[in-house]
């Protein structure tokens, strides 16, 4: 693990209470790190405490957290709680329910045919994004699903502006070929 | 460098859509982000009405306790030692900074350095002030709608803050109260947790490693594990 540490301004210095961040990180984040650990395959019925753990992560370093990189902070810590999350789950015997605990109950409330799609959609873009490299997945999370500018992004995952654009590009052509693996039907044509 | 457009909004097919927007419309429930909250002692902070409750339904029930608390203690006393080994950080002169490092930051294994944590215990209290004769009971707010998550938030907020005002036993008795009120609530585990702080706190490690053991034994899982083993005096 590589900390990249830095000497801070004094306390005295610091403009945000910490409690204040932390309630700022919450309200800002918490869906998008959410749905970023969904996207990263942790299963629905560990999602919640996953997010929970990213947070509490968050709170206990907050003091060492620079200021306005909580988000960084968080996508970066939810990356290693999904990994964490996602080898437990491997070691773990196989449930006959799967991911049929889906909580819909999450979700707005569709009809019943629209939940059953919806489902099966998850489920496929999830296997469709495990089977992209892990860079390009966040960078296509972000972007395309999370709706976060490059700079943004850039600043999140820690790399150059034009390294956030060649991923995005080559997450898009993995994805499309992906989708198109899973759904060789005409209909994948429709544009 | 000007952003292409989202797939979403330009070139993608039907299918790419489906997955796409299947994936946008999912959302974690409003019970998730108020357990959040309520872990990390918000609940009782203006905040929660805009973090947790779109429907503001618990909000008016918890706001009317947030002043009450040292903001400090909700936050950090929450964390236990570990929060309390920060707020020693705090007052250093210089600090570290985590810069915006997340491919190498932060995994809860990594970023807890346990030495603070066995070696900061929380505090054990001597003298137990009288607890207060209001029952929690009473302190649930009147909320229209469906109030029971904040019933449950305010009934845990009178044992945080007996907590930490330094009253364990009078913790100990609004979270019996609580116990009784919502005996399947969705906050028992953070119940747990300052039921075994009290005790921790009160002097009675005894009990409070038995129930930690309890609650580890039941939520081997739980984001509280490092909480609790930490408040025993346990490493992790």
């Amino acid at each position: 693990m590589t900390l990249h540490l830095s000497i801070a301004a004094p306390l005295g210095e610091a403009s945000v209470d910490p409690r204040e961040r932390l309630e700022r990180a919450i309200r800002n984040d918490y869906r998008l790190i959410w749905r970023l650990l969904r996207r990263l395959g942790v299963p629905t019925d560990a999602v919640d405490d996953a997010a929970q753990e990213v947070f509490l992560i968050v709170a206990e370093r907050m003091s060492d957290i620079r200021e306005n990189s909580e988000r960084a902070f968080a996508f970066g810590t939810a990356v290693r709680v999904a990994h964490s999350a996602r080898r437990r789950r491997a070691r773990e015997p196989v449930s006959d329910q799967g991911e049929a605990g889906e909580t819909t109950a999450h979700s707005p409330v569709p009809g019943a045919d629209e939940l059953s799609d919806q489902k099966r959609a998850r489920e496929l873009l999830n296997r469709v994004l495990d089977a992209m490299p892990m860079e390009l997945r966040t960078v296509f999370i972000l972007f395309e699903l999370e709706g976060l500018r490059s700079p943004e992004i850039a600043e999140m995952i820690g790399v150059p502006l034009g390294t956030v654009a060649s991923r995005l590009r080559r997450a898009r052509e993995s994805f499309r070929e992906l989708v198109a693996l899973h759904n060789p039907s005409p209909g994948g044509e429709n544009r | 460098m000007k952003d292409p457009a989202r797939l979403l909004d330009e070139g993608a097919t039907a299918a790419e859509l489906s997955l796409l927007r299947a994936g946008m419309s999912e959302e974690p429930s409003e019970q998730a982000m108020k357990r959040l909250s309520v872990a990390l002692g918000l609940a009782s902070g203006a905040s929660v009405s805009t973090i947790a409750l779109k429907s503001g339904a618990a909000s008016a029930a918890v706001r009317g306790t947030a002043s009450r608390f040292a903001a400090k203690w909700l936050l950090w006393g929450a964390l236990g030692a570990s929060g309390a080994a920060l707020v020693v950080a705090e007052t250093a002169s210089v600090h570290r900074t985590v810069a915006t490092s997340p491919p190498g930051a932060a995994t809860h294994e990594d970023v807890i350095p346990p030495a603070p944590v066995v070696t900061a215990p929380a505090p054990v209290v001597t003298a137990l002030p009288e607890a207060p004769t209001t029952p929690v009971v009473a302190v649930q707010s009147p909320v229209r709608g469906s109030p029971s998550i904040a019933k449950e938030i305010a009934a845990l907020d009178v044992a945080r803050q007996r907590l930490g005002g330094g009253n364990p036993r009078g913790a100990l008795r609004a979270l019996d109260d609580y116990d009784r009120a919502a005996p399947t609530g969705v906050l028992r585990q953070e119940a747990a947790l300052l039921r075994i702080e009290a005790f921790a706190r009160a002097g009675d490690l005894g009990t409070a490693r038995r129930l930690a053991s309890r609650f580890l034994r039941e939520h081997p899982k739980s984001p509280h594990e490092k909480r609790i083993r930490a408040l025993v005096g346990e490493t992790p």
